[in-house]
């Protein structure tokens, strides 16, 4: 901003330094040093004042600026943890990370149904394989009905064998131990019929109750093998749906972001005005100490009395202004209402130059 | 790893901006509130790049310049003069002083990081 010093004293020993032309008499500058005298302390005060303002601008605008870094930092990360959410997996491996979970997710799902379907269908043949067996039992309930009807017969026979051997006598003894081991036989036969009847029902029961059980899981698999891939399929869908939404938002968001951040630099060329402000007011501030000084100075010598003391020749205090005005619009300013050059050499077009 | 600018203003609010801008493009930044200050800053750290002021209380920009060009590390260092003063002489004074260029205040950062791209490399 200012380089140089507040400097009073050396202005009042420029005052006093000055050649001198003509002596003024006290008399007819007392109303003047009195107004002087009582205005004087003024100037000072009025430059603390400039300098209190430009140091409070320049913390507000501090403050501000941190505000507005805090904004781009925050966008920044709002956006790096959306961007991540959403962070491409690369060329040529097919969309975003969550957009390749979620159709992972739906191909393992679908190989999953696939084989619950697979065990259903061979629980659907096992119980066309029971049935058939079931069938099957009823073919060996014929063969034991055809094997009982035959051992009647045998038995028949045997009892008339025994009575054809009882009446021969002696002479049927032989046939009727024949007769009598064909009646035990038939018997057997009889027994052991019966008793695979026993067992064929049993294992018919089984079958029969096994498949219908099987037959009913099957139905309810399906059932929730249907139920299940439509509910995966519409959570998929819903999943892929707020996926795409969210990074949607997210694009919109990065968006705004790069938007915030043109309003940014916006408003950081914006707060540059507090620098140039300073600036001017400070050189404003510098220019009442100055006046302050000399005037001052001049007064100590009215108020000696000093009739040999020669009067100094007036500064020219716009070519002091000038000389401190490090602006363009500074120069044009003091051009516009003192005369002068609007700026010494001021350079034009961009305000850049590479040397 | 990161190229390390070192901005040198007396104003904070100046500091605060151009450091901003510079972090914003991945610089790391040294401060400085004058040239004095800037110079002890300095400590040994590798910069790449200056950005000054020019008017500044105990050492103005233009004598920052000649200290750093007088160090060897600094010989080739850009050093850009970023300032309210717009006058020609004051331009050539810079030129001669070693200065790499002159952005005239108030920058835009684009503006800026557009110079920086230029003489960093």
């Amino acid at each position: 901003m200012i380089d140089a010093p507040s400097s009073e004293r050396a202005a009042s020993a420029a005052c006093i330094d000055r050649p001198s032309q003509a002596a003024s008499p006290r008399s007819s500058l007392s109303p003047l040093a009195a107004e002087l005298n009582s205005c004087l302390p003024v100037l000072p005060v009025m430059a603390l004042q400039l300098r209190n303002t430009v140091r409070e601008v320049e913390d507000a605008v501090v403050g501000v600026c941190g505000s507005f870094q805090e904004i781009a930092r925050r966008a920044r990360e709002v956006v790096s943890s959306g961007v991540l959410c959403c962070a491409a997996s690369g060329p040529g491996q097919g969309g975003t990370g969550v957009e390749r979970l979620i159709e992972d997710t739906r191909q393992t799902m679908g190989r999953l149904l696939q084989r619950i379907e697979q065990s259903s269908q061979v629980s659907a043949a096992t119980v066309s394989r029971l049935q058939e067996i079931e069938k099957r039992m009823q073919g060996v309930h014929e063969t034991l009905a055809e094997i009982d009807r035959i051992s009647a017969q045998a038995r028949l026979l045997a009892f008339n064998g025994q009575l054809e051997a009882a009446r021969a006598g002696e002479y049927g003894a032989a046939f009727g131990i024949v007769a009598t081991e064909t009646a035990k036989m038939a018997q057997h036969t009889v027994d052991a019929s019966k008793s695979i009847r026993a067992m064929i029902d049993t294992l018919s029961t089984n079958i029969t109750s096994g498949a219908a059980e099987l037959r009913h899981r099957v139905e309810l698999d399906q059932q929730e093998v249907a139920g299940s891939r439509s509910e995966v399929t519409q959570s998929l869908d819903a999943l892929a749906g707020l996926h795409t939404k969210f990074c949607r938002a997210v694009e919109e968001t990065k968006t705004n972001s790069v938007q915030i951040g043109e309003d940014i630099s916006q408003a950081v060329v914006a707060m540059q005005f507090q620098d140039a402000m300073s600036q001017r007011m400070e050189h404003v501030a510098h220019t009442l100490e100055e006046i302050h000084g000399c005037l001052q100075a001049r007064l100590t010598q009215v108020d000696r009395q000093d009739p040999a003391a020669d009067a100094p020749a007036p500064h020219d205090w716009s070519e002091r202004m000038r000389d401190r005005y490090t602006m363009a619009n500074e120069h044009r300013t003091l051009a516009a209402h003192l005369g002068g050059p609007g700026s010494r050499d001021e350079a034009v077009g961009d305000n850049v130059q590479l040397f | 790893m990161s190229k390390m600018v070192l901005v040198v203003d007396d104003s904070t609010s100046m500091r605060q901006m151009v450091s901003f801008t510079m972090k914003e493009a991945g610089f790391e930044v040294l401060e400085g509130s004058n040239g004095q200050d800037a110079l002890a800053q300095l400590n040994g750290h590798k910069v790449h790049l200056v950005i000054t002021d020019l008017n500044m209380p105990v050492m103005d920009g233009m004598s920052l310049i000649r200290q750093l060009r007088t160090r060897p590390d600094f010989k080739f260092t850009p050093i850009l003069m970023l300032t309210t003063e717009s006058q020609e002489s004051k331009k050539q004074e810079g030129k001669a002083a070693g200065a790499t260029g002159w952005i005239v205040k108030p920058f835009r950062p684009e503006q800026l990081l557009q110079v920086v791209s230029k003489v960093v490399h």
